[in-house]
């Protein structure tokens, strides 16, 4: 009976899970891509360097997937628990009915995990096709030939999708039953009658708050940007870091008590059409959800900083390539060895001998014509001196500068 | 109509003499000194106020009083969805303020069957599903639940509707297969939260011959509380409370439901006209 019910909740409320449904799968495709890359980047034919840089790529995704993990384990838990909040009345009637708060809880374990297998599921499966176009974006970006590509499959980043996600429903079932067991049977009955609480907070506050966390925001802006030479060690970094963080809290804090003030002198706009109803539920609506829209606009700006930082970098990192290496083969060869120091540097008499020939000598001394193979050439030569002062650099204008 | 406060006061009286003769009957409910207070130090709001009376097997007994007289508080103490400051409430001799864990899951289960306002059915479940998570929560084999649910039917005349999930109902019959999830426990005591709140007449009065052929053929106790003195008449008592207060009772007896409507709204107008409820 308790898993029929459950079962049928999930069946007949699938609108209000469609959502956590859906979050549930992408996160899970997620989890397994990003861990996925591993194993498709081992397939890739790339030289030692790349490949030493895509070693540390993958440790340090590892790492940043145990915080991707917290991520979604708080997503998570905050999404049915929002559930819970929905069904409270239906709690409620199964408490009148005398169903006890572990029988409940067991519905909840049961929804839980129907939930969490389909989703694991169907996240999976979406996970393993949509690592297939990420081992095309790596390669892509590691500039590695495409010739071997082939369906893979990590196992490894399989059981650790399991693993981690098998932990993330236990918390949160843990938390459903911690969360019914708390709850009163008149709260749960009657909850939807009690109206959201208004906190009015105290507008001259507001407005002095607002003040402040802009100026403290600008600020930090202006520290990571126009005045980045203050930063002069790296520890100065969190100050903007954290100024810039508590500011941007501090901004949705006072803005709906500030919005309404402001809005509320001007009469002739407050009481113009509908505008007092949208002001009032804008500024309630900003007014709960501070601390999560805080996080949302901390997360998108690490988001495309990130995103933004990467992509340049990576750019300037293949320009410099292009500047640094603007030739295919580059060949050097020293030159002009004085036969007196040959001792002091170890060098064979024969090695003097060859040192006289220029380089193009040399390849048609090896039977190599370079004309034959090259299309441009250019030779050029680098002469050097053991002591360089200004003299040297200055040449026959070292006369006139004497003068 | 009153003519003056001697009058009025004398019939009290009279109705009260009425209570006392009753005491041999075998009582099901009792409320001794029952208080329940709101909010904290600085604003208490007594809600109910040092309220006992008692209710006997068998008996329709109606609560009424203006909105905020704390009757429906009265029913939620009563009913464990709420819990008492002070006081005891028995229902056949056990305490019920003093339950808890799975007494309290048992005494819901089986001695308790709950009426509200909007229904609380779940939207989820069928009208029978419905009927049957009431006894199936008592682990009642299939084919019993099957039986009784059919016979309950029959008696409330929602045999049509059971194949129907509670949005394809009207609000009357929902409030009868909400009756039937009540009475089908066969519960010491039924309690009903402004059962024809939601309802319009005609289903108000289906809904209150219901609960008279589940009083008189079924022996169900049955408290009520309501606002509305058509409701409340079909009761065979009254019980009026202000501010937290017993006011006042008045019995049917032999009444006919239309004279005991006029004494209701009799009392009605003493307690401060048909406006304050």
């Amino acid at each position: 009976m308790l898993c029929k019910l459950s079962f049928k909740n999930i069946k007949k409320s699938f609108k209000d899970y469609a959502i956590y449904f859906f979050t549930l799968v992408l996160g899970v495709s997620i989890f397994y891509v990003f861990n996925a890359i591993e194993s498709q980047t081992a397939m890739l034919k790339v030289t030692s360097s790349t490949r030493e840089v895509i070693d540390l790529m993958t440790n340090s995704l590892s790492a940043v997937s145990v915080f991707v993990s917290f991520i979604l384990g708080f997503l998570i838990i905050y999404a049915s628990s929002f559930l819970i909040k929905r069904r409270n009345k239906e709690f409620g009637i199964y408490l009148t009915l005398g169903m006890s708060k572990r029988k409940i809880s067991m519905i909840l374990f049961l929804e839980t995990l129907f939930i969490g297998v389909i989703s694991l599921a169907v996240g999976l499966v979406l996970g393993v096709l949509l690592s297939q176009l990420m081992s095309l974006l790596v390669a892509n970006s590691f500039e590695a030939d495409l010739t071997s590509f082939a369906f893979t499959f990590s196992s490894s980043a399989f059981f650790k999708t399991l693993i981690y996600f098998g932990i993330i429903y236990l918390i949160v079932m843990i938390f459903n039953t911690i969360n019914i067991s708390k709850c009163k049977l008149i709260d749960l009955l009657y909850a939807y009658k009690k109206s959201e609480k208004v906190k009015l907070k105290n507008p001259v506050l507001c407005i002095i708050l607002f003040i402040i966390a802009c100026v403290a925001l600008g600020y930090s802006y202006y520290l990571v940007t126009a005045g980045v030479n203050k930063l002069d060690n790296a520890g100065m970094i969190f100050l903007p870091i954290a100024l810039g963080a508590i500011s941007t809290f501090l901004i949705f804090f006072s803005l709906s008590g500030l919005l309404l003030k402001v809005v509320m002198k001007m009469k002739n706009v407050y009481y113009k059409g509908l505008n007092s109803f949208t002001i009032r539920q804008i500024s309630s609506k900003i007014n709960t959800a501070v601390f999560s829209m805080t996080i949302i606009c901390l997360m998108l700006f690490i988001t495309i900083c990130v995103f933004s930082s990467s992509l340049s970098i990576k750019n300037s990192m293949t320009n410099n390539l292009k500047t640094l290496a603007p030739v295919d083969i580059e060949i050097y060869k020293t030159l002009d060895m004085p036969l007196d120091e040959a001792d002091n540097y170890g060098y064979t008499y024969e090695q003097v001998l060859d040192s006289k020939l220029s380089v193009r000598e040399t390849l048609e001394k090896l039977d190599f014509n370079p004309d034959l193979y090259f299309t441009d050439i250019l030779e050029f030569n680098v002469y050097a001196v053991n002591d360089i002062t200004i003299k040297e650099t200055l040449g026959t204008a070292f006369d006139e500068v004497l003068k | 109509m009153f003519c003056n406060v001697k009058d009025a006061i004398n019939f009290t009286f009279k109705y009260k003499m009425d209570t006392e003769r009753n005491d041999f009957m075998e009582e099901i409910l009792t409320i001794k000194n029952v208080e329940k207070y709101y909010g904290n130090r600085s604003s208490l709001t007594k809600a109910i106020d040092d309220i006992s009376f008692s209710v006997s097997k068998g008996e329709f007994v109606a609560i009424m009083g203006a909105s905020g007289s704390g009757k429906t508080t009265l029913l939620n103490v009563v009913s464990t969805i709420d819990k008492v400051s002070s006081g005891h409430i028995f229902v056949d001799g056990i305490d019920v303020t003093k339950l808890k864990g799975n007494d309290l899951n048992k005494f819901r289960r089986e001695d308790l069957g709950f009426i509200f306002q909007d229904f609380n059915l779940l939207d989820t479940l069928t009208a029978y599903e419905n009927i049957a998570l009431a006894l199936s929560i008592q682990n009642v084999k299939a084919n019993e639940i099957e039986r009784r649910i059919k016979k309950v039917s029959d008696d409330l005349g929602i045999k049509d509707v059971l194949k129907k999930y509670p949005y394809q109902m009207s609000g009357g019959q929902k409030q009868r297969v909400a009756s039937a999830r009540a009475i089908i426990t066969n519960p010491k005591l039924i309690l009903a939260d402004e059962p024809t709140g939601a309802l319009d007449s005609k289903s108000s009065k289906m809904l209150l011959e219901s609960f008279n052929y589940l009083n008189e053929e079924k022996q169900a106790t049955i408290l009520m509380v309501t606002h509305d003195a058509f409701t409340a008449s079909y009761s065979n008592r009254v019980i009026f409370i202000k501010d937290g207060k017993l006011f006042n009772e008045i019995r049917k007896g032999n009444q006919s439901r239309k004279e005991f409507f006029n004494k209701i709204i009799d009392v009605v107008t003493l307690l401060g006209g048909n406006d304050a409820l």
